[in-house]
C-alpha cells in the first residue's frame, strides 16, 4: 500500500487542495456499497487459503476499490491513524473520512465474501484458491 | 431503528466511538436483525484480516514522514479548521 501512502503524502505537499470538494461529491452515490450479499462467512475464513493465496485475494480485492476509498481504509484501518489524522492527511472533512471508511469497509467485505462465504459442503475445503464454487455472486 | 440507520452508525460502532444510548439501540437492532448482525460481524472480520495481513507494512522512514506530516497538518487544522465543509 505504498501507493496509498504516497498519494497521501502528495496531498500533504500540495498547497491548495482544490479537488477536495469534487472528490467528496463523487462518492455520494448512495447505494453503491449497500450490502447485497449477506451470507455468513466460515468461522476462520483466512485459514481456507494458504499465505500466498490469501495475499493475492486481499491485494486484488483492495485494488478494486476507488483510490479515494482505498487510501482512507489503509490509513485508518491498516495504519491505525485516527479519523482526525486521516482527515488532516488527506485534506478531507471528518464526516467525509467516515463516509469513505464505511463504504470502503462495506465494499471490501462484500468482495471478500466471494472467497470467505460459508459453503454448503465445508468438507471439501479447497476451492482452487480462486473463488467459492459459484453460489451466484453478481 | 431501521437497517439503513444501523449501517450509518456501523463505522462508529466498530470504532467504539459512540454514545451509550446509541450503542444500546444498535445492539438491540443486532439482537433481532440477522442480516445486520452478519454484515457487522463480517465487516469486523474484513478489518481484522487486512490489519493482520501485513500486506502493507510501511517502511519505517515512510511511516515517520507520514506521521510528522500529519501532525503538522493537524496543528494547522486546529488553528484554521478543516478546509472542506
Ligand atoms: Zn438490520
Amino acid at each position: 500500500m505504498r501507493i496509498a501512502v504516497n498519494e497521501a503524502l502528495m496531498k500533504l505537499r500540495r498547497k491548495k487542495p482544490e479537488r477536495t470538494v469534487s472528490l467528496d461529491e463523487d462518492i455520494k452515490t448512495e447505494d453503491d456499497s449497500l450490502p447485497r450479499e449477506i451470507a455468513d462467512w466460515s468461522p476462520n475464513p483466512e485459514q481456507q487459503y494458504n499465505q500466498a493465496e490469501l495475499r493475492e485475494i486481499l491485494s486484488k480485492t483492495i485494488q478494486g476499490l476507488p483510490p479515494g476509498f482505498r487510501t482512507v481504509f489503509v490509513l485508518r484501518d491498516v495504519e491505525g491513524l485516527s479519523t482526525e489524522e486521516t482527515a488532516a492527511a488527506l485534506d478531507l472533512s471528518v464526516p467525509a473520512v467516515k463516509s469513505r471508511l464505511l463504504r470502503a469497509r462495506l465494499q471490501l467485505r462484500e468482495r471478500l465474501g466471494r472467497y470467505f462465504q460459508r459453503r454448503g459442503n465445508e468438507d471439501s475445503g479447497i476451492v482452487d484458491g480462486k473463488r467459492a464454487s459459484g453460489d451466484g455472486n453478481q | 431503528m431501521k437497517c439503513s440507520e444501523f449501517l450509518n452508525e456501523l463505522t462508529n460502532y466498530l470504532d467504539g466511538v459512540i454514545d451509550e444510548s446509541t450503542k444500546i439501540e444498535l445492539e438491540n437492532h443486532l439482537s433481532w436483525c440477522h442480516n445486520c448482525y452478519v454484515v457487522c460481524d463480517t465487516t469486523k472480520k474484513t478489518i481484522e484480516i487486512y490489519r493482520d495481513s501485513q500486506l502493507y507494512e510501511l517502511p519505517d522512514d515512510l511511516r515517520t514522514r507520514l506521521r510528522s506530516a500529519i501532525m503538522k497538518k493537524c496543528q494547522q487544522h486546529k488553528k484554521h479548521g478543516p478546509k472542506s465543509v
